[in-house]
């Protein structure tokens, strides 16, 4: 968990910091350069234009917390609406919901962020969203349980007694209790929808040159691995640590919540 | 456990099982060749495709009448001689005798009859001569070897747009009767080329077998048949970084699929001959002209002058390409040298002055402004070519230089060629690959193809009327001093931008042979590889 | 148990239609499939010809009515592009990619049971340590980054294995080879996950009356690990099995792409990039099913094992 947080730390300075510490402009060719080894002026060499991967890298560190909060917040609010609403409401809203939720289930996310992807048109926003509008089902499955369990809790009855109205019982009551649980998940999300936006960057549908994004400094290097491998091998190894870290750091969140699996790390 | 074990035999049942239903191949002989292709081809029907790696495959299999040698004359192939009516409406081809289809019938001329019939309707590639545009309005059969073709008007390019084109490969008239369209060129196809089709494994390969009776190759091949590989295998390896690794490996016997960001990998390869050919493929920048800012000639010629074509070559392209001036290039039939006095050479300062005596002057960003508005527009191109993505980005640098900022917003080729058609666009890098300057620059420049092909959406009547002159006078001076007009007005308006040609990559394995015939002529047919390929 | 079953597959129904009414929503918002597979050089008369030839000019309502219907019959139309029938170009495709799921399926338990149940065991230690960060390693690669370094590692510098493409023939020494690398790309990413949760479900059970029994009995530590611990801790793995499914169809796509494997998830891109609907939405549909159909598989599994499922 620590090693987590120090990693997730490290990637988020990065991204604070990239302008300041970054040597070159990501986006400057220099086509003397072409795709130079690492040196002490381009410490992960350049790319196929001249560019330094190094100033390349740090400032991808943006896009990748961009996309992870974009696509988290876009799942989180469409999970947490329609789990909570499943849960709270019971019924036939809750069977309508749930069936909409087996449906999208059974789409897997990748092959579907993949279709829309292909109908928006490629592009960060188009790709954000992509993955957002597809991965808001495990949210919306995991919220609905917390609300089940929590809304026949004691607190939540004697606040439905004094008359609270419905979304204030869920709002005030309800989702606050539910959240420790989404955080550890939202934790764990952050990296698989990294690792989603490679993908559809490998496949051609991700952000639009020349934004320093990792998976397609990975895509976009991926010619020439076998003669100059740090092209894709150093935004590769930012998406692998970024991963790590957030993969690490919602290990120990959960263990923190739940105690039966703690273990030493 | 026991639903633990269940599963596992399950699993493995299912693992043995299912290849079971895969037929088994026999180890591959010595006398193949593998040959790599980088996309899989729809289907390999003459007359339904344009996809160039469907062409690829299937001018293996079918020919055409006709065919070009590398002075762009006309030879027969399938035909023994032809003649024109004096008023070149009227063509009679004679066939040559004893030539058969693979499945053993003789080539007659109903054959060819029932080929045009379907050519005509199916095509995406005959509107030069369908009836309704003044093409072949009937066609007659005197005997089993005479064809005549009646033509509505003069079509002096038929013969060589039509006639000699791949597309137009002849099917046996029974083949097209009874087999459904569309299972022609995916389950069956029936030509008579050097090699027989055999089987086709979706996503993985197509399998041909050698002919064994052919023996008409034209004059020019360095063999007239058959052939010397007895079975040719298309692999299908659709990611670059894989077939790049493949070739070196030598799994692949040869590819014409290699991009440039693999070419040095290769090069230093000693296993591997990377060999490179003079293509008529052009990448070219064009101006949206619907856009206030380009009404300007200044503006045009502004952003002409402060292309580095140059740098595109090098860094885009890796070093396989060169600048170009013209909208064609020196490969293509009907292009003319002097448009090169017209094209605009990379001079930052002078249009940075064009830009100026227009009215637009630099802001506090470094970004030109005139009466408020700032000098920002949006380039697209394709996201899956690596070529026109790098030039993207190194073009958004260059006019950055002069003050213009653009914004890149690449897309698979499709949805780029989708948008380019709504309008929704500012500038645009596209590519043009034909081996004809006509009627291919009437598709990229005349008016009547706004929007469909021409993403200048420029009407200029001049332009327009140089054009249809070019395509029908029956003057063969005429035609050729048209289009001169043509590709002038094209590069000196500066609407169009012609950037870099490249080279075709071929890479093979040392031991084939028989590539320097391949190399020295990009406009040769495709066919003449599987005449031309040995090993050594 | 037939009841069951029964009120099982028809369950199946509405998220079948479900899922159709989806896919087929969100395709026909795309561009003109048409334009892209003739490309540029034909006219526009050619194009309309053959738009009206696919009924592609009729309301989107009507279309997806029609494909319905013709669904129902097991016919998923025609691609735009090749004019091939859908469920015969799916059908080819669909041995490769089920082979290319399982045997990761089998790779990643194989990799994920014994390390879990080590790390069970040997909790807190540097060998538990150890399996959980090697595991986390692989689930942190890009899939398609990870297959390319296979390629250039085994295939180019080592040239142990072969670097694409599936041998036809399975049970061959070129056919096992060429299995190898596919397999592994698509097979050790998902084995942090289940490394995981071995772990855990192992060290829920160890702290039960029962093994702690079993341990008082005097029996082995490996017949108590092995046939009273890990025997409980499966039925939750069981479960993960049946929630990863899907993620393997969508690895699958990219394993495919790098390995030039002639699967479905390769036809799924190739068709997403050249919209072609009909080819898309056939896939996906396929996809959905399998994924249903191996959820139910699962669920019967439990029942199986678990009489109380049965009767609820």
């Amino acid at each position: 968990m620590l090693l987590g947080a120090v990693l997730v730390a490290a990637v988020a300075s990065a991204a604070l910091f990239a302008g300041a510490v970054a040597p070159f402009d990501p986006a400057a060719l220099d086509i003397n350069a072409i795709l130079s080894r690492p040196d002490l002026r381009h410490p992960f060499g350049t790319d196929e234009l001249g560019r330094d991967i190094f100033s390349r890298a740090l400032h991808g560190a943006r896009y990748a917390l961009l996309i992870g909060v974009a696509v988290v917040v876009i799942e989180g609010a469409i999970g947490v609406a329609l789990g909570a609403a499943a849960a709270y409401f019971g019924g036939w809203m809750d069977a309508l919901l749930m069936r909409v939720v087996d449906v999208m289930l059974a789409v897997p996310t990748l092959v579907l962020a993949l279709a829309i992807a292909g109908v928006l048109g490629g592009g960060l926003g188009n790709m954000i969203l992509a993955i957002g509008v597809t991965g808001w089902r495990e949210f919306a499955r995991l919220v609905r349980g917390q609300v089940l369990v929590i809304r026949s809790a004691a607190y939540v009855e004697a606040a439905r007694a004094v008359g609270a109205g419905d979304l204030r019982v869920l709002g005030r009551h309800v989702l606050p209790n539910a959240l420790g649980t989404v955080i550890v998940f939202t934790t764990l999300e952050m990296p698989a929808a990294l690792l989603w936006a490679a993908s559809l960057s490998f496949l051609g549908l991700g952000a639009q040159p020349p934004t320093p994004e990792w998976g397609a400094m990975v895509a976009e290097g991926r010619g020439f691995i076998g003669q100059a491998w740090w092209v894709s091998t150093f935004p590769g190894l930012a998406i692998m640590v970024t991963v790590l870290g957030f993969n690490f750091l919602g290990d120990g969140l959960r263990d923190l919540l739940d105690p039966r699996t703690a273990r030493g790390f | 456990m026991r639903a633990w074990i269940g599963f596992v035999i399950l699993v493995v049942a299912a693992a043995v099982w299912l290849p079971a239903g895969v037929p088994v191949v026999v180890a591959q002989p010595a006398a193949t060749l593998v040959q790599g292709l980088g996309e899989e081809p729809e289907n390999i029907d003459p007359q339904r495709t344009n996809r160039f790696h469907s062409l690829t495959v299937l001018s293996y299999i079918v020919e055409p009448l006709f065919t070009l040698d590398k002075d762009y004359k006309v030879v027969p192939l399938l035909a023994q001689s032809y003649a024109w009516s004096a008023d070149r409406k009227t063509l009679r081809v004679v066939l040559k005798d004893g030539i058969t289809f693979h499945n053993g019938q003789p080539l007659t001329s109903a054959d060819v009859k029932a080929t045009f019939e379907r050519y005509i309707t199916v095509s995406p590639l005959s509107s030069y001569v369908r009836p309704r545009n003044g093409g072949i309005v009937g066609m007659d059969t005197p005997d089993a070897r005479t064809i005549v073709f009646r033509f509505g008007q003069a079509k002096p390019l038929a013969m060589i747009s039509d006639l000699s084109d791949a597309h137009t490969g002849v099917l046996p008239a029974s083949f097209i009767a009874s087999t459904p369209s569309n299972d022609i060129g995916i389950r069956a196809l029936i030509g008579t080329g050097p090699y027989v089709f055999r089987e086709w494994v979706p996503g993985d390969r197509i399998v041909l077998e050698r002919n064994e009776r052919y023996r008409h190759g034209p004059a020019f091949s360095p063999n007239r048949g058959p052939a010397f590989f007895q079975r040719m295998v298309f692999r299908v390896v659709p990611e670059d970084a894989t077939m790049t690794a493949e070739v070196a490996a030598g799994n692949v016997d040869i590819t014409f699929d290699v991009t440039p960001s693999g070419l040095q990998q290769l090069r230093n390869n000693p296993n591997v001959t990377v060999m490179q050919a003079p293509t008529y493929s052009v990448q070219y920048f064009v101006h949206n002209m619907e856009r206030w800012q380009f009404q300007n000639a200044r503006v045009r010629q502004a952003i002409a002058h402060s292309i580095d074509k140059e740098a595109i070559a090098r860094a885009a392209w890796l070093g396989v390409g060169r600048p170009v001036e013209g909208l064609i290039n020196e490969a293509t039939i009907g292009f003319w040298p002097g448009v090169r006095q017209y094209a605009y050479k990379y001079d930052v300062e002078r249009a940075k002055q064009l830009l100026a005596e227009a009215g637009w002057r630099p802001g506090p960003d470094g970004i030109l402004r005139r009466d408020g508005d700032r000098f920002e527009i949006t380039l697209i191109t394709f996201s899956n070519i690596d070529q026109w993505r790098r030039a993207g980005v190194i073009v958004q640098n260059q006019l950055r230089q002069v003050g213009i900022d653009v914004k890149v917003e690449t897309a698979e080729v499709g949805a780029t060629y989708d948008r380019a058609r709504a309008g929704n666009y500012d500038v645009g890098i596209f590519r043009n690959t034909w081996w004809l300057a006509q009627p291919y620059l009437t598709f990229l420049t005349h008016s009547v193809n706004i929007p469909s092909s021409n993403y200048s959406r420029w009407p200029n009547p001049e332009l327009d009327k140089a054009l249809d002159t070019a395509s029908n006078a029956l003057d063969d001076a005429e035609r050729e001093r048209a289009l001169q007009r043509v590709q002038r007005i094209i590069v000196e308006s500066a609407v169009w931008v012609p950037l870099v040609s490249n080279t075709s990559l071929l890479a093979a394995k040392k031991s084939v042979g028989g590539l320097e015939v391949l190399a020295q002529h990009p406009w040769w047919p495709v066919h003449l590889r599987a005449l031309a390929l040995t090993r050594k | 148990m037939t009841r069951y079953v029964a009120h099982r597959l028809l369950s199946l129904v509405p998220v079948a239609i479900g899922v159709t009414l989806v896919v087929f929503s969100l395709l026909h918002l795309t561009g003109d499939p048409i334009r892209l597979l003739f490309g540029l050089n034909v006219p526009e008369e050619i194009v309309q010809q053959r738009r009206d030839e696919l009924g592609l000019n009729r309301p989107v309502a009507v279309q997806y009515a029609r494909w319905l219907t013709r669904a129902v019959r097991g016919d998923l139309g025609e691609s735009i592009t090749t004019g091939d029938r859908v469920v015969a170009m799916i059908r080819p495709r669909l041995g490769p990619t089920l082979e290319l799921t399982l045997l990761a399926l089998l790779v990643t338990l194989v990799v994920s049971l014994p390390a879990g149940v080590i790390s069970a065991v040997r909790r807190n230690t540097v060998l538990d340590s150890l399996s959980r960060l090697t595991a986390l390693f692989w689930v942190s690669m890009p899939t398609f980054w990870l297959g390319l370094l296979f390629i250039l590692v085994f295939g180019v510098m080592l040239g142990w294995l072969p670097i694409s493409g599936r041998a036809e023939e399975f049970w061959s020494w070129e056919g096992v080879r060429s299995h190898i690398l596919p397999v592994l790309t698509l097979g050790l990413p998902p084995a942090a996950l289940f490394t995981r949760l071995t772990r855990s479900s192992m060290l829920e059970v160890i702290g039960e009356e029962y093994v702690r029994t079993a341990h008082s009995k005097g029996l082995a530590e490996r017949t108590v690990i092995v046939k009273h611990a890990l025997r409980n801790a499966l039925i939750p793995i069981l479960t993960l099995i049946g929630l990863r499914l899907p993620w393997l169809f969508g690895g699958a796509v990219i394993t495919e792409t790098v390995f030039a494997w002639p699967g479905m998830g390769r036809l799924l891109v190739d068709a997403v990039l050249k919209r072609d609907y009909p080819v898309v939405q056939g896939i996906v549909m396929a996809m959905a099913l399998l994924v249903v159909a191996s959820s139910l598989l699962i669920d019967l599994l439990y029942a199986y094992v678990d009489p109380r499922i049965r009767y609820q």
